[in-house]
This record gives structure tokens, sequence and C-alpha cells, in this order.
């Protein structure tokens, strides 16, 4: 099964021959980052097929997991990622081989690489799964499923700034559960993104977390990074925090049967 | 479906709590506790029924922002702080129990667990000049079961710098405290030479900015204010220190109790001779390596010493004084010295007993009764 990838901005205008844009070429060039999210729960079929191009050390590690729903959900997610590298390669999915990093974050195998690098990171939350992929930079993502009810006061406390945890109170009460998630979300991209797990801490740095307000950093983190925040699906927020020079934002949208048929077979 | 395909294809787990080979930790909550408290936890947390002490948490659909919530709930339960970045790479209850016992093992070195267990905030017992925590095991036993209760233990010789101060112990002790209680308000207390421990202590956690809700001194007198009388009240006070201990050999005399009346002396004298020969080597021998092992034994000697040196600073708050009845050579003086100390003033309560059989029974009981109330009139407070 190959996927077919179809390409839309940032700001949700689909990308066609006729406009004025450049064509967006398979590979991401040095001046753009695909990003790529989609629902996790699919056809049986789909999943069977995705299965398939996983390697002995992802299978293993399904099969660890407790619920089947959360284990076909790894597996779609590894399976689509496969998937886009092996489109923007233009090689066989089954075929990529991944490295870990010390913290667990994988990495496409030396042989595999083009120059300049392909970079890529996922994340996923309640069913729903982000990619991102860029050439010779660092990037995070960070997807969230906004918890309705989250009582995220104790948490911010801890872990945010402490001009976070004011913005945050500050914030109307229907408000607060989004900007906790904002919050936390923005942080843990910015966390991906360094590559170093949680070294740094959490509240050593701030961020604009207010519904509606443009995310951007705030204080103590180098200029060299920057904050955007792709639209999610309604009841999810997400963040993407990448370094080197600006560049464009396009949206992958991802045709296959997944989404389809989804929580009415596995929930 | 869901359900059905679940039984059929996911492994069996039944609920591990113990591993069965390891022995019980003295007092503080074992593995096994621990493991238990952890599954519990897991099970709210990640909404799975059946959790074993290998599961991983991530594979049990964990992710970091419940990591956070698995990391306030250990606080809450074990009074230990750890980081979320190891969670990442302890994972499963049985590593996390292993961490969080050995981080208690290996960092809080002069904690000792006398009754970890219960719900309401933690009370910290100092070492009196003895060094041990054992005489207040009677206390203790007396205490509300829903406190928990640490006792801080002087730490080993080799450890030491030279003489300590009790500015310097007080920093150590601060440390650990943190580590079993990250936050405050704290409660801390200690008897004789370890009541001025904790005024060091309860004014070190203020400066760091965390609240003291009690503060209980149990029969220790403010050494720097005895020094500093005038030659009348320092006559007084002798006098009557004389009148009391020519009473006791007196009475030991009329009843002829000869065994009690040369115990008396001779540990009078034997406690002179020491003070003395203490206070000779800590003027002649400054490094710490000459300390021999004759040294240790009178840790007493020592810890009395720095005791002596120590000038307390003004303290933002208010001082309990659980005081013995029968304290001959202060008797007459209610607050044993400490007025003025405290910004909020001092309240002083007397118990039956004399300076020693205050911690035994059955004279504890008194004062057991005293700092239950103390501490139970506290939780209302707070």
């Amino acid at each position: 099964m190959r996927i077919s990838l179809g390409f839309q901005k940032l700001d949700g205008h689909p990308l066609n021959a006729s406009d004025d844009s450049p064509a967006v070429e398979t590979i991401p060039d040095d001046e753009s980052i695909y990003i790529c999210s989609t629902f996790l729960d699919c056809d049986p079929d789909v999943l069977l097929r995705m299965e398939r191009t996983l390697a002995p050390d992802e299978l293993s590690r399904a099969a660890k997991f407790h619920l089947i729903r959360d284990r076909n959900r790894y597996i779609a997610s590894r399976g689509i990622l496969r998937e886009l590298l092996a489109t923007c390669l233009d090689k066989n999915p089954r075929d990529l081989e991944f490295v870990y990093g010390p913290t667990g974050k994988p990495s496409l195998r030396d042989s595999d690489q083009p120059t300049p690098r392909l970079q890529f990171n996922v994340s996923h939350s309640h069913g729903l799964a982000v990619f991102a992929i860029a050439r010779d930079r660092n990037l995070g993502i960070d997807v969230e499923f906004i918890r309705p009810g989250f009582e995220g006061e104790r948490i911010a406390e801890r872990y945010f700034s402490a001009r976070e945890v004011e913005e945050l109170r500050r914030l109307p009460a229907e408000e607060r559960t989004e900007g906790f998630f904002n919050c936390w979300t923005r942080k843990e991209a910015y966390i991906k993104a360094d590559g170093n797990g949680l070294q740094i801490p959490l509240n050593s740095f701030g961020i604009a977390l207010a519904p509606g307000v443009p995310a951007r950093f705030l204080q103590g983190v180098p200029d060299k990074w920057h904050l955007a925040c792709p639209t999610a699906p309604g009841g999810y927020v997400s963040a993407l925090v990448y370094d080197g020079p600006s560049c464009e934002i396009l949206q992958i949208t991802v045709d296959h049967a997944v989404e389809k048929h989804t929580s009415r077979i596995l929930n | 479906m869901s359900q059905e395909l679940s039984s059929q294809l996911a492994p069996a787990y039944s609920v591990i709590t113990a591993s069965p080979v390891d022995p019980p930790l003295a007092q503080a909550p074992g593995r096994a506790q621990i493991e238990a408290e952890l599954v519990r936890t897991w099970q709210d947390l990640l909404q799975v029924e059946q959790v074993g002490v290998n599961d991983d948490f991530f594979d049990l659909g964990g992710d970091s922002i419940l990591g956070t919530r698995l990391m306030t709930a250990i606080q809450e339960k074990f009074q230990q702080r750890f980081e979320l970045s190891r969670l990442f790479t302890h994972s499963t209850i049985s590593a996390l129990a292993g961490e969080l016992l050995a981080a208690r093992r290996t960092s809080a070195v002069h904690i000792v667990p006398m009754h970890p267990e219960g719900t309401r905030p933690p009370l910290f017992c100092m070492h009196c000049a003895t060094g041990h925590v054992l005489r207040y095991r009677a206390l203790v036993s007396h205490l509300d079961s829903d406190v928990p209760v640490y006792g801080l233990r002087a730490p080993d010789v080799h450890e030491l710098k030279g003489f300590p101060t009790v500015e310097e112990l007080a920093e150590l002790y601060v440390e650990d405290i943190r580590r079993i209680q990250p936050y405050g308000p704290y409660q801390v207390c200690g008897f004789s030479f370890g009541g001025i421990v904790a005024l060091e202590v309860a004014h070190r956690l203020q400066t760091m900015g965390e609240t003291v809700s009690l503060l209980v001194l149990l029969d220790s007198i403010n050494p720097a204010h005895y020094q500093n009388l005038s030659f009348l009240q320092t006559l007084h006070m002798r006098s009557t220190y004389l009148r009391d201990r020519v009473s006791t050999y007196g009475r030991n005399v009329v009843f002829g109790k000869w065994k009690q009346l040369y115990a008396d002396v001779a540990e009078f004298f034997w406690w002179r001779a020491k003070e003395f020969a203490w206070k000779l080597r800590k003027n002649t021998s400054r490094l710490p390596k000459k300390m021999g092992t004759s040294a240790v034994q009178e840790t007493v000697v020592m810890f009395a010493t720095a005791g002596e040196a120590f000038k307390p600073k003004p303290y933002q708050g208010r001082i309990v004084l659980i005081r013995s009845e029968k304290r001959p050579r202060f008797s007459d003086e209610k607050a044993l010295g400490w007025e003025g100390v405290a910004r909020d003033g001092i309240e002083v309560c007397t118990v039956p007993g004399d300076h020693f059989s205050v911690l035994e029974e059955p004279d504890v009981a008194g004062l057991a009764t005293a700092l239950n109330g103390l501490l139970k009139k506290n939780a209302v407070q707070a």
C-alpha cells in the first residue's frame, strides 16, 4: 500500500497547480516542514497491511501493550510514519530502519539518510497522531487531547513558570483547561525539539498560553527556536517547535482508510 | 466486541503486588507496600484494572501529563519528590519502587523513620546530645498514630569536618527533612540539646521561604541566656542548684542509699572531668583527624559544647516550650531563658517529671498529651 499525499499550507488553503506557490516536492526542501495529523483507529485490513511493514523490534514493542486499542494505535502510528518517510525517500516502508537515541527517540539509519538529513518527530494523544518531517533542522511536535474538566492547576504550579501560572489564573474559568494544554504542548514540543529529554526544567522558560493569542516564547528560550501551532481537530491542541531558517509549514493530508471506520470497531 | 477481543488476545496479567524475597525495611514502608500503593495509583490514573509490577507506564496508556499526576501522587503518598524525567527511564512499578527506596536510603542519611505511617503532616524530632533518637521511643508510642514521626540522628563522626556547630548540624538536617517533606508547613521539635537544633532548623527553613507551623522545645534551656547572667542571678541559680543537690545527696544519706549517693556523686565528677578534658582537647587539637575513638564516645560532651556555643537568632514565629516540672538547676525560670527570642512570644507548658524521666514511662504520658494537643491544634489551624 502506498499512501497518496495531499498538501495544504498551514493557513488551510489547498495547494493547486495553479497556485503561485512553488510546487511541492515529495521530499521537504530546506524551506519547508511537513506536518500531518491523522486519527489512528483504522480498518482491520489497513492495520494488517501496516503491521507487515513493521520491524521485529516494533512488533515486539506492540505486543507489550495492555489494551488492544493501544497496540493497534501504536502499529498504525509506526505504519503511517513509515509510509510518510518512504514516500519522501521513494523507498519501500518495510526497508526503512530506525535507530534509537538515549531517550528512545527514533531516527533514520545513516544509510537511509539523504543529504541533508531528514528529521522527523511524532506525537499522539487520545487516538490522534501528528507527524513533523523536515530536513537538516531540529524539530519537536506535540499534540494533546484537551481532557474536559482536567484540573491542571497543581501540575501548573509545579511545572510551569510563575508568569505562566499567573497568566493561567487570569484566564476565565472556561478557557483555563485549553490554556493549560496550550502551555503543556508548547513546552513539550520545545523539550522534544531540544532532544535532551526532560533535562530542561519545564518551569525554566515561558510561553504565551492564552487561547486566541499568538503562540510565542516569552523568556528563557534561545532565539534560534521558533514556535508554531498547527491546526488540530476539535478537542485537540498541538504545537511545533523548530530551529534553523524561517520556513513554510505544509500540512499533509493522508489519504487512506484510516479515519473512516474508526472508533465504531474497537472502542 | 472490543471486550471479547481483549479477553481473547490480551495477555492475562494478575495483580502482583509484592516480591516475596524482599526483607521488610525497618519501619519505613517496604518494597511490598510501595508497590501495592503504586499499583492502586496506576489503576486510578490509567483506568486499567490489572496492573503488574513489570508493566510499563507508557504501555498501559500513560503519557507525560499522566506522568505529572503520578509524580504528584508519589509526593502525597510517600512524601518523596521524584523528577518526571526519571519516569522515562524507570517506567515500571518495580523500577519506580526501587528508585524510591534507594533515594530514601542514600539521600536522607540522618533520617530515622520512627513512625513513617500517617496522613497528617509529619513531625521531625532532632536528636539530643547523645546523637541518637532512641530516647524518643516511648514518646512516639504515645503520639497519635496518624502523625508520621521522623527522627534526625547525628552524622557519623567521619562525616564531620572538625567539631560541629549547631548551625552545621541544622544545615545537614534541613536538607534531609526536605527530602522527606519537600514543602512546608513544617513541624519540628527536639529534646534538650535537640530543641536548640530544632530552633536553628526552623530558622533555616524560614530563611528559605518556608513556613514552620510548629516549633516545640522539649525541656531545652537557652545556654546563651545562662552565660550572660548577672553576678546576683548566677549566685541565685547556683544556690538553687546546690540546695537541690545537697537535699538529694542528704536524702540519700538520711535514707542510707549509699549506692545512689555514690552514683550521683561519681556522675557529677565524671561529667565535669570529661567536659574539662574535651575543652582541653578542643583547644589543643584543631585537626579532625586527631579525633580518636575515645572522643567519639564523648558525643554528649561534644554536643553539649556545641550547644553552649550557640547564639539563637531572632525567630520569626512562636516557640512552644514543654518543660519538666522538676528541673532543679533552672527551676526558678519558667521559660528556661527563651524569653525574647521569638517574635510571636513563647508558650510554656509544664509537664510532670524531671529532665530525664520526662521521656520515660510513666511521666512521658504527660509530655505526649501536651504534644498531641499541640499537633491537633496545629492541624485545625492549617
